[in-house]
């Protein structure tokens, strides 16, 4: 046993070493939160932390955090708090393994949060001066959609509320499923008339029709994002039967095989006739003796 | 000797035993006592739940289940001699015919309620009914089971139709007891006609009883070979049950055949030759089972599948390898060579190496049934160290003697209010015999 | 109305003569009956309830489509329970490169479904194939097979098969024979022993089979691919509560699964091509519902004894 811990514990070493650097792109670490910290920005924050870090990366100052490969780490550390608050934003966004990505779970916002809780631990913080207003006000964006079955693409175009095009501007296209939105391609940035174009796949599984609902999105990094949703017949026709409809040794007893119907009643019938002939003869019996 | 004189003594000697004596009572009495005792636990589990017992999760189904096999197995000899035997011609199974068919009346009956013992919401019964799903093999054992002790039980009763009347006839029976014999002898008066519709009748039950006796405990076997279960998983094990139960139901009647001959002083009637033959018959139906163990665990045994092989390790050299080697040469292996001998086929040997046989028959339905589920094929974790294994609580083994009280107790009543030998038969035969 | 009664008299009189073969005719008639009947009442009880309308109406419902200022009654859970999610097939898909026993599934799980400790509707299994090959975690909920030999087996139709996938079994029919444990090749089933653990709590709530919510004594009790959540658009309690992103739960209709800790939606085809997806024991023909991605890159340490619980709770 003592072998193979042995062979365990070089095995950590040597994935220790290798798993140290998580690089960071340098305009990632560059960003800089659009949020002023604050000590309510902390304690929610802290709401979030303990609901989503906290079972692998313990309670901040406390180190006792899981002990897994790469080590999670106590965020109170310097290995931490050395890093720029746009670098944490990078690494919580994207995880990587075995650290879950936490794009769709956090909204930007609460990301930001999260920051300002690790922050809270150190004095010597100093915030960098917030963010200004992204690029794009994106609340006064519209979105035309516009289908060009030809090519199978999904034109968008991007306007502001004067309807002149927003170029450069993030967009992204899902489409709706039961429990989330699915991402089809990649974000796409808007040419210089504000248009994008997806390409759609053909496989896409729709509802009976056919029909999907697909959302667009313009990336903004306050939160605010412009959203459009549009019923299209994009979708593979799906119209599956319930599972329940096959005759089967697991269905209810009215869809079993009929083969098991027939033979359980002939059986149970045949049988049982010849005993109720049979009692009905010592019945008759017993009524003849009585009348003699 | 004059023919009336004969019927007379042999009347007289079968009806000695019937009716109430007083070792009857004090017989009676100790029985109910013990069963008294017994009923107090399954109130304890109707209480507090199957928890009393020692199943847990991973093995869910222990000493009840296999106890209810046993059951089933044992009623299975009323069909191999009344039916099998009867109807091949063998005129030597007259006297012992009926023991058979108590035996086989009162282990049927029984099994049902042992199943009842076993269930988490005995008083949901009536949904077995309402909502019934052919599919389930417990359905088909419902079925098969009430369709055999009905067939049983008419089995029974028809050829004690005119015994009956010749109790009824009977002057030193209290009153309200003849009157029971006249009711239920169905105003017999030996007519031709009546004598041809009970032939007619025990022969279409004889024929009946051979499908549906192999299916009972056919059918019982596919409570297990139904399941993807490793060691259950098999497709011999509808034979392999059915010949178990052979052996197991030719010991009962062994049993009963020594005591009822010593009890009630039948030795004129079940003699020596009556074990001698029993013998050959138990030696012939243990044969049989000991083929279909062979084919049962060498089969696997060879190809040694992952989850078969932790399920044989188990049982040939584990935690199950005493129990398992002693009942199969305490309760198969042995009995044959020692009944191949001529001289130990006499009534008091026999009837020690037939205790053996059914013990071993029982211990061996319980190996059929825990071993297999303590070795599921995803490991037992996480969870408390009796959920790994199975070890029968009191209480579960006081339910357990209930049953084979209860038993016991029908046996005692059918035998001390009905002939356990067929009188009007043994007379015919006798009569017969002289001509 | 004697015209209409003389067939009716002939035809009793027919089934008197028939005598014995009118008797079978009859039960199988009577099967028959009951499957068309099933079909025809699914939604109906057949018991009438009277109702004061918002209007001061005398109105006449079936008790099964009643509902009592919101909550509805034990019928109208049953029922909706059987039919499950139109036009949907819930899938699952377990990462066990992901996995590192955290537990919190369980925890979760054995939370809302008001369980003992030792009691698992899912549970965490430490494996190694063989000898040589890198020992992993497996969580392991009941496989929703759509060919299921614990509802094979059922004698009381109290476990069924739902035509969207799960599952589930109804602790108001159930008689206790634990057939279906004996059954399952997955041990996926627990039993409720002894009185359940929240037995005093929970006395008076009404039954809901998607959520086996009171426990009862003497019945089974199993995953249910948490269907009172699914109902709802959530994902599954032990979805949602594991921390590594072990889960992925979606409608395999829509080739979608969402993963239960970051939220990201994928198709689930793509998925499962790509990662080498397999399902259990596949040689059982058993069909399983959850699908496995292998245990690739396992890097944690394996714990030699895990920490059993020895006592019973």
């Amino acid at each position: 046993m003592k072998k193979y811990g042995l062979l365990i514990l070089l095995l950590i070493i040597v994935v220790r070493l290798n798993a140290q650097s998580w690089e960071v792109p340098d305009d990632k670490k560059a960003k800089v939160s659009p949020v002023q910290f604050s000590s309510e920005t902390a304690k929610k924050g802290e709401v979030i932390f303990l609901r989503n870090c906290q079972s692998c990366h313990g309670n901040p100052t406390k180190g006792n955090f899981a002990n897994l490969i790469p080590s999670p780490g106590d965020p109170a550390t310097d290995k931490f708090q050395k890093q720029t608050d746009g670098a944490l934003f990078y690494k919580i966004t994207t995880g990587r393994s075995p650290m879950p990505q936490f794009k769709d779970v956090l909204t930007e916002e609460e990301r930001w949060q999260v920051i300002s809780y690790f922050r809270s631990f150190n004095k010597n913080y100093v915030q960098p001066p917030v963010a200004s207003a992204s690029k794009v006000a994106a609340k006064q964006a519209a979105l035309t959609v516009v289908w060009e079955a030809a090519s199978r693409k999904l034109k968008v175009t991007a306007s502001d509320t004067l309807k002149r095009s927003l170029k450069g501007v993030g967009v992204l296209l899902f489409v709706k499923r039961y429990f989330g939105n699915m991402q089809i391609g990649e974000e796409m940035t808007t040419n210089d008339s504000g248009i994008v174009r997806f390409d759609f796949p053909k496989d896409i599984p729709g509802d009976k029709t056919g029909n999907l609902d697909l959302i667009i999105r313009i990336n903004s990094e306050k939160g605010d994002d412009v959203q459009k949703t549009v019923r299209l017949p994009l979708g593979v026709i799906v119209d599956k039967p319930p599972l329940t409809l096959p005759r089967a040794m697991w269905n209810v007893v009215w869809k079993s095989p009929v083969w098991l119907l027939l033979a359980y009643f002939l059986v149970v019938i045949g049988v049982w006739s010849f005993l109720i002939y049979i009692i009905y003869q010592l019945v008759k019996m017993k009524r003849r003796a009585g009348n003699v | 000797m004059e023919p009336i004189n004969l019927s007379e003594k042999i009347t007289t000697d079968i009806l000695r035993p019937v009716g109430i004596t007083k070792s009857f009572k004090i017989w009676m009495t100790a029985l109910l006592v013990a069963f008294g005792i017994c009923i107090y636990a399954y109130t304890l589990q109707l209480r507090n739940g199957l928890g009393v017992t020692g199943l847990r999760d991973y093995i869910s189904w222990g000493m009840y289940i296999a106890n209810f096999v046993f059951f089933v197995a044992s009623s299975l000899i009323g069909m191999l001699i009344s039916a099998v035997l009867g109807l091949s011609g063998a005129k030597w199974i007259t006297p012992i015919a009926r023991i058979a068919e108590i035996i086989a009346l009162a282990f049927a009956s029984v099994a049902g309620l042992v199943i009842i013992s076993d269930m988490g919401r005995p008083e949901r019964l009536p949904n077995v009914f309402i909502y019934g799903r052919i599919q389930s093999p417990i359905l088909w054992d419902v079925t098969v089971v009430t369709t055999y002790v009905v067939i049983s039980a008419l089995l029974l009763y028809l050829p004690l139709i005119p015994d009956l009347a010749i109790c009824s006839r009977r002057m030193d029976t209290p009153p309200w007891l003849r009157k029971i014999y006249r009711l239920m002898s169905l105003g017999w008066s030996g007519t031709p006609e009546q004598t041809a519709m009970i032939q007619k009748c025990t022969r279409i039950l004889l024929i009946l009883i051979v499908p549906v006796a192999l299916a009972i405990h056919t059918v019982t076997s596919w409570l297990f070979a139904a399941t993807p279960r490793a060691g259950w998983n098999s497709s011999v094990f509808g034979p392999y049950f059915v010949s178990g139960a052979f052996v197991a139901g030719a010991a009962a009647v062994i049993i009963a055949m020594y005591f009822f001959r010593r009890n009630y002083k039948l030795h004129d009637y079940i003699t020596d030759s009556h074990f001698d033959k029993m013998g050959k018959l138990l030696v012939l139906v243990s044969l049989v089972y000991l083929y279909f163990n062979i084919n049962e665990f060498l089969v696997p045994g060879y190809k040694l599948e992952k989850a078969e092989a932790k399920y044989l390790h188990e049982i040939f050299a584990g935690r199950y390898a005493v129990l398992f080697w002693s009942a199969q040469l305490l309760g198969v292996i042995i009995p044959i060579i020692l009944l191949l001998i001529k001289s130990v086929r006499k009534p008091l040997p026999m009837m020690i190496i037939a205790a053996f046989v059914l013990a071993a028959s029982w211990i061996k339905r319980l190996l059929i049934v825990v071993p297999t589920q303590e070795h599921p094929f995803l490991p037992i974790q996480y969870v408390p160290q009796n959920f790994k294994f199975y070890t029968p609580t009191l209480t579960e083994t006081l339910i357990t003697l209930a049953s084979i009280i209860l038993v016991l107790i029908i046996v005692t009543i059918l035998s001390k209010f009905f002939p356990v030998i067929p009188i009007e038969e043994t007379i015919n035969e006798l009569k017969h015999g002289d001509k | 109305m004697e015209d209409k009664e003389k067939p009716k008299t002939s035809r009793r009189k027919f089934l008197e003569n028939l005598g014995l073969l009118g008797t079978g005719a009859l039960a199988a008639s009577a099967a028959v009956y009951s499957g068309y009947h099933y079909e025809h009442s699914k939604n109906k009880t057949g018991r009438k309830i009277k109702v004061l309308t918002a209007d001061n109406q005398l109105a006449e419902v079936d008790a099964g489509s009643l509902t009592i200022s919101g909550k509805p009654t034990l019928t109208a859970l049953q029922m909706r329970g059987r039919e499950g999610i139109k036009h949907r097939r819930w899938v699952m898909i377990i990462d066990l490169s992901k996995c590192r026993n955290a537990r919190k599934c369980i925890a979760a799980c054995q939370e809302a479904h008001h369980l003992r400790p030792e009691q698992y509707h899912i549970n965490t299994l430490q494996m190694q194939e063989s000898e040589k090959t890198a020992p992993f975690f497996m969580p392991k909920p009941c496989q929703h097979c759509d060919n299921p030999p614990c509802v094979s087996v059922c004698p009381v139709d109290a476990t069924f098969k739902r035509p969207d996938g799960p599952v589930l079994i109804d602790n108001e029919r159930c008689i206790g024979c634990r057939f279906c444990i004996a059954a399952c090749p997955y041990s996926a089933r627990s039993f409720n022993w002894i009185e359940p653990k929240f037995a005093n709590q929970d006395k008076g709530k009404t039954y809901d089979v998607e959520l086996n919510v009171p426990q009862k004594k003497g019945t089974i009790t199993k995953c249910l691919f948490s269907s009172d959540r699914i109902r709802e658009g959530k994902l599954p309690y032990c979805v949602s509560a594991c921390p590594n992103g072990v889960y992925y739960f979606g409608d395999e209709n829509e080739d979608a699964v969402t993963n239960g800790t970051t939220k990201e939606t994928v198709r689930l085809s793509k998925l499962l091509r790509d990662n080498g997806g397999y399902r259990l024991m596949e040689e059982l023909g058993t069909k399983p519902r959850v699908y496995y991605l292998p245990p690739k890159n396992r890097l944690f340490p394996f714990p030699e004894e895990g920490n059993i619980i020895e006592k019973e709770g």
